[in-house]
């Protein structure tokens, strides 16, 4: 009877053993699946493939003089009107200016925004300061006598005007982990250029209200560009496989026409390769950019007519695109 | 003149004196009760007298009178060995009575006769009393020996099983018959040990497990020793060194499995040691020290980031002082103890769940010391005197995690470099308590903004300001750049959908500080001039220094803010009578209670839209005053049987921060933030009065079972309305109604045939105006009618099973094998059906509807195993064994834990402007456009919205927590 009993108790307790291990097996809950979490590894990883591009993403400006020889009509209307209702203030006519970047207070940095599906966006953030100098053509007055706006004094002058110069280049970059390797797969057709910061332009520029448009042309193609996405055409608000990336080649001439553009009382500038080009933005400009192959950047600037005309903030939006220029 | 003298040229050795003397006192002796009993001839059933009975490792003892009858006063409580001696009678030892405390228990003997003289006792084991016969309310007992038995870590999981006791879990609250949160006295050896600025009990110093003796938890009516509280006392007893030198270690962890998610980071490691002072038994030291810490303190639907830390230290000196002496002749007993605690926890919100570095951490500091004299001035006449200090510090705030990354040198940075302990630094800590512009108090609070400007060179710092799609200004702050501070909290889309609007993805919350420091002095003298009464008269002074700053927006110049540093003095006095008549116990008495809340008030309230001269005209406070009648009849049918009824008195104080807040206010103060709680010095105090009935009995020697039906009025609860001035404001005020009523149902087994249980069922109905006082603040009107309160649980059962084998079992793997089964249920907690629309407009009666009820069992698993001294015991707990999902909370829409009720389709969200973002707006985010194109079409905005708002709506602390397993191994000398 004991043996019994006592046989008894050890089925219970391996049976209670058994229940012991099926729960400890079975045990809790799992939360729900966790999102990708970014690593100093990966951090590093992109880092050294940023390293490789960093040269060729920066923003490039000219480092010399050069004439402006467009100026619309727009322009010049609405200095007029500016003198007008500020009568004693200088304003001038603007013959040729350049920019000189400050390396000193140059910055340049990533912000990177894990996504969870293993892929990160880089945004590379440049702060760019430095002058502007201008060389007015001449020094403009109203004549409060005649009270006619037509009527110009006009003073021959070989001063300087040399100005202050701020601006953010925002250029967005896109990573992707294969086989647990960082690939650089896809940039954004081109990167703005805030001169100085987005909330600081003027508020008659309207913020993003800056638009343009535009057709970069070949013999062979003719390419339409435009700061907003758009489904058809090319957009600096978009992002591309590397391979899908604006391209030229070394032999091209391109013919740039502006198509759209607010505001209209503007200069516009082309920059490639350190030069500085005007851009009619009433017409088609022709351009030889002359460049050897490899990464490029191809820059448009919208310049409001007060920052060259008169003693405002020299105020500017630019779109960096970049080409791939093959031989 | 010579005295003077001989003052001045011994101030050293009077100064060693007196600090020798604190030293001593600061020695801690347990609360006490009483033992009485009869000892009679075994053979004949004839009382004998003269016989000696004492309390093994006491200098307590009687001899019996020509009843056979003897009474034992002063008793510790805790379990003792208690011997009858007589001459040519056997001795015995009844091993292991259980003292409680204020209770009497019976221990009787029946001494068998012998011609030889036997020197060693014959050791009984104790029955322990099923029906506390002397007690008139219910009281509960819980001694050392459940926390080892049952799966229990804490206090407070102890006091939860109780019948009468119920959880909020939504708020993590205790309740004790359906009373508010607040109206609960904790105290520790007797002292109160409650932060009484907010009343909270998860602030208050919590004893290490392995140091509690005992809990006592007292439901009904209480003698009127016992103030400040209206629904129930929770009173824990340390333990303190012993005879012999013992030690106890163990160590407790879950982190054994594989799979990461399923470790919870519990590590517990606990330690004790006592005895006596070597070569001096009559000093005996208890130290106790515990450290805890885990990765999920919250208890959620699965494992969240919500670690917890805590370390304490305990320590208790006792001395008896030798009896050589005239006054110490019958006893002097000096105790000391100290108590040094840190708790710090971050806490889990999942609104701010991918920023819970915003979110807010607490960090609790408790420091108590305490001194405490009790002397038998002869075996009727006892007298004790206690007195301390207590300090209790709570900080809650966003940590600085750049602060703490920083602190790595040291001691604490040392400890958090090896991971043992990360102290937490808070933002705005130094700024308050050490500004550097000199600012104190009031004016450091509302500096708070200035600390978070941004502290970097802006001309370094990277801004990117941007207009969103629809027009809006927004910033983004380049991270890595220095100084950003601390800005207001934004629903940015820094989440891992990139979706605005629905968690909070930057900035940090609010900045508190509150702290009660109490000095106290306390003293009683009971007498028992015969077997029938035992009266009692005390007093109690109390100190209080309280302080509190609160800025809740410490980003703005012009926050809602809250400054007092008081010092309220409490006093009260009592006089009790315990009697009993074997066939009658009474237990009455009345109580005094005093409050000086000394501070000005207010003297026209309702004139802050007048001048700011009669607006400010301030009046000191009246004191108050108050008496407070007990009464319980217990009547024993039987030693096994007894009814009982009590009635009373109770009042208690609010809690102070309802007298100070905002107390600095001016009226140019509540003009600039007029949306706040004033607080009112004038508040009366709150009174309950209480009546109980019940039925104990003791079945047999192992069954028991008793019922208690009880019914409350709650009287002047502290509430909020709005002051009718302009602008309007709210105060607090006494204007809140309860009504209570219960029965508690009990039945017990004691081990025996290897099995004991126990089962408890409570219904009650808690009705009131307001659960809360600030309740009435948030609906359109005040309620004017009784409604069930947020706390109100009608039923509620438990069930514990214990299956234990003793050392002698004849299966060895079982033997010293026990396992634990804890059962538990209750019926759903009300909440108010609203509107699915904003999920806050009520659609039906307040609290007319109820959560889903709650179900769990817990175990636990003991195998000890004896090596010559060294007792070695395995144990394991399993909490929520079956892996339940048990509902703690649900949107008051739909009445469902995990359904918000919302039905959005696409049309909901695409008007026009954000059906489509561009790379480079500000609320573009590279995780809503799932083909990284650059642009996030209609679908995928809705694709991405839908799947943040059902993270966000899927809340895991709305569940309780799931199936735990942890192991643990304590060795014990």
């Amino acid at each position: 009877m004991t043996l019994n009993k006592n046989k008894s108790l050890m089925k219970s307790l391996w049976l209670f053993a058994f229940v012991i291990i099926a729960l400890i097996i079975g045990c809790g809950r799992m939360p729900p699946e966790q999102f990708w979490t970014w690593t100093k590894e990966d951090s590093t990883k992109i880092h050294s493939i940023l390293a490789i591009w960093e040269d060729t993403l920066k923003t490039k400006f000219e480092n010399d003089y050069y004439d402006i020889t467009f100026a619309i009509g727009n322009v010049r209307t609405a200095l007029i009107e500016d003198m007008k209702s500020i009568r004693h203030l200088q304003h001038y006519w603007p013959r040729a200016f350049k920019r000189n970047i400050d390396p000193n207070k140059y910055k340049l940095c990533y912000v990177f925004t894990p996504i969870k599906d293993t892929t990160v966006q880089v945004l590379l953030i440049e702060s760019i300061a430095g002058t502007i100098s201008i060389k007015p053509d001449s020094i403009t007055r109203f004549d409060t006598i005649t009270n006619q706006y037509d009527t110009l004094f006009t003073y021959d002058t070989t001063m300087t005007i040399v100005k202050n110069f701020k601006g953010v280049s925002l250029r967005y970059l896109h990573f992707e982990k294969v086989d647990n390797n960082w690939q650089f797969t896809k940039m954004s057709g081109g990167a703005r250029i805030f001169i100085p910061n987005p909330d600081d332009i003027d508020i008659n520029l309207g913020y993003y209200n800056v638009y343009a448009g535009c057709s970069l042309s070949t013999a062979n193609k003719n390419v339409v560009v435009w700061p907003a996405p758009d489904t058809t055409q090319y957009g600096v608000q978009r992002m591309y496989q590397l391979d899908s990336i604006l391209s030229f080649t070394t032999t091209d001439t391109i013919r740039t026409r502006i198509i759209y553009y607010y505001p209209t009382e503007s200069f516009g500038f082309l920059h490639c390769n350190g030069n500085r080009y005007d851009l009619n933005l009433a017409g088609a400009t022709t351009t030889y950019l002359g460049w050897n192959a490899g990464w490029k950047h191809l820059m448009l600037e919208i310049v409001p007519w007060q920052g060259l005309c008169k003693p405002s903030e020299y105020q500017a939006l630019l779109w960096s695109l970049p080409i791939k220029v093959t031989q | 003149m010579k005295i003077k003298n001989y003052l001045a040229s011994h101030k050293l050795g009077i100064f060693i004196a007196i600090f020798t003397w604190v030293m001593l006192t600061t020695l801690y002796a347990g609360e006490t009760g009483r033992i009485i009993g009869r000892v009679t001839d075994a053979q004949t059933g004839e009382p004998l007298s003269g016989v000696n009975v004492v309390v093994e490792g006491t200098e307590l003892g009687a001899a019996t009178d020509n009843d056979g009858r003897y009474l034992i006063t002063n008793v510790p409580s805790r379990r003792v060995n208690v011997t009858a001696s007589y001459i040519g009678f056997e001795p015995v030892t009844v091993k292991d009575v259980l003292v409680i405390i204020d209770q009497t228990v019976t221990v009787d003997f029946k001494l068998k006769p012998t011609t030889i003289m036997i020197e060693k006792p014959v050791i009984i084991e104790a029955e322990r009393e099923m029906v506390i016969r002397t007690a008139v309310a219910t009281t509960r007992t819980a001694s050392s020996e459940e926390f080892n038995r049952l799966p229990v870590n804490a206090l407070t999981q102890i006091v939860s099983l109780q019948a009468g006791v119920t959880q909020d879990e939504r708020r993590g609250w205790t309740h004790i018959r359906g009373g508010r949160f607040d109206d609960v006295s904790y105290l520790i050896d007797g002292v109160a040990a409650r932060d009484a600025t907010l009343g909270t009990m998860w602030a208050s110093p919590k004893p290490t497990t392995d140091a509690i003796s005992e809990v006592i938890v007292i439901t009904g009516s209480f003698d009127p020793e016992y103030g400040e509280a209206m629904s129930g006392i929770v009173q824990a007893v340390t333990k303190e060194g012993g005879t012999k030198t013992s030690t106890k270690i163990k160590y407790t962890t879950d982190e054994m499995f594989p799979n990461p998610d399923l470790n919870f980071g519990y590590n517990q490691l606990s330690w004790t040691l006592g005895g006596p002072i070597p070569f001096y038994n009559r000093m005996r030291y208890f130290l106790s020290t515990q450290y805890f810490k885990t990765d999920d303190n919250a208890d959620a639907k699965y494992k969240i980031p919500a670690p917890r830390g805590e370390y304490t230290g305990e320590a208790k000196l006792t001395y008896n002082v030798p009896k050589t002496f005239a006054l110490t002749r019958e006893g002097l007993k000096l105790t000391a103890d100290g108590h040094l605690s840190e708790y710090q926890w971050h806490s889990y919100s999942h609104t701010w769940r991918y920023w819970l570095r915003g979110w807010i951490a607490t960090r609790v500091r408790n420091n108590k010391f305490n001194f405490h004299l009790n002397q038998m001035l002869s075996p009727q006449l006892v007298w004790t005197l206690k007195t301390g200090y207590f300090s209790n510090q709570v900080l809650r705030a966003p940590r600085d995690f750049e602060l703490e990354a920083a602190d790595t040198t040291g001691f604490w940075g040392f400890l958090r470099k090896s991971g043992i302990w990360d102290r937490y630094l808070f933002m705005g800590e130094d700024w308050v308590f050490h500004n550097p512009r000199g600012l104190k108090g009031k004016a450091a609070v509302l500096d708070m903004y200035q600390g978070y400007k941004p502290t970097g060179n802006p001309a370094d710092t990277v801004i990117y300001h941007a207009k969103t799609a629809d027009g809006r200004d927004t910033i983004l702050y380049i991270p890595g750049v220095k100084g950003l501070g601390y800005e207001t909290y934004d629903y940015t889309n820094n989440n891992p959908y990139g979706v605005p609007g629905i968690f909070i993805g930057a900035g940090h919350y609010y900045f508190v500080y509150w702290a009660t420091f109490n000095k106290y002095l306390k003293g009683d003298i009971s007498w028992t001039p015969n077997k029938i009464h035992e009266f009692k008269t005390g007093f109690e002074i109390s100190r209080y220094n309280l302080v509190q700053y609160y800025n809740q927006m410490p980003y703005d110049a012009n926050p809602f803010w809250e400054y007092y540093n008081v010092y309220p003095t409490t006093f009260a006095a009592y006089i009790q009578d315990r009697a009993d008549f074997e066939d009658l116990v009474v237990r009455g008495g009345v109580r005094f209670d005093y409050l000086d809340p000394r501070i000005n008030r207010r003297l026209y309230p309702d004139s802050i839209g007048g001048t700011y001269k009669v607006a400010d005209l301030m009046v000191p406070t009246k004191k108050k005053f108050r008496l407070s009648p007990r009464l319980g009849i217990s009547f024993p049918i039987t030693e096994r049987i007894k009814f009982r009824f009590s009635y009373g008195h109770f009042f208690k104080t609010p809690t102070f921060d309802y007298l100070y807040s905002n107390s600095e206010f001016t009226a140019m103060d509540i003009q600039r933030r007029p949306n706040i709680f004033a607080g009112n010095p004038n508040l009366d105090a709150e009174k309950t009065i209480a009546y109980e009935m019940g039925f104990d009995a003791q079945l047999s020697d192992i069954f028991a079972f008793d019922m208690t039906t009880y019914y409350k009025d709650v009287f002047d609860l502290t509430g909020t309305r709005a002051v009718q001035t302009i602008p309007t404001y709210t105060m607090y005020t006494n204007v809140e109604y309860g009504r209570i009523m219960g029965a508690e149902f009990t039945f017990s087994k004691q081990l025996s045939n290897y099995w004991r249980a126990s089962a408890s069922y409570t219904y009650q109905i808690a009705k009131g105006t307001a659960a809360t006082p600030t309740a009435q603040y948030y609906r359109d009107y005040p309620i004017q009618i009784d409604v069930p309160l947020d706390h109100d649980i009608r039923h509620q059962a438990n069930f514990d099973f214990t299956l234990a084998f003793p050392t002698d079992f004849i299966l060895i793997p079982l033997r010293d094998f026990d396992a634990s089964l804890l059962a538990r249920y209750h019926s759903g907690l009300p909440y108010t059906p609203t509107d699915v629309k904003d999920n806050s407009t009520p659609i039906a009666d307040e609290n007319s509807a109820r959560m889903p009820g709650s179900f769990s069992i817990d175990s636990r698993i003991n195998k000890a195993i004896k090596i010559k001294n060294f007792n070695i015991t395995l144990f394991c707990d399993i909490t929520n064994v079956l892996n339940a999902e048990i509902v703690t909370n649900v949107f008051a829409c739909t009445g469902s834990p995990n359904d918000r009720g919302r039905r959005i389709t696409i049309n909901d969200l695409s008007y026009p402007g954000l059906a489509v973002m561009r790379i480079g707006e500000y609320y573009y985010h590279p995780a809503r456009d799932f083909n990284h194109d650059g642009v996030i079409t209609r679908y995928e905005y809705y694709k991405s919205y839908m799947d943040a708002y059902n993270d966000r709506y899927n809340i895991p602390t709305y569940y309780g927590p799931p199936r735990k397993i942890r192991f643990g191994i304590s060795l014990e000398i």
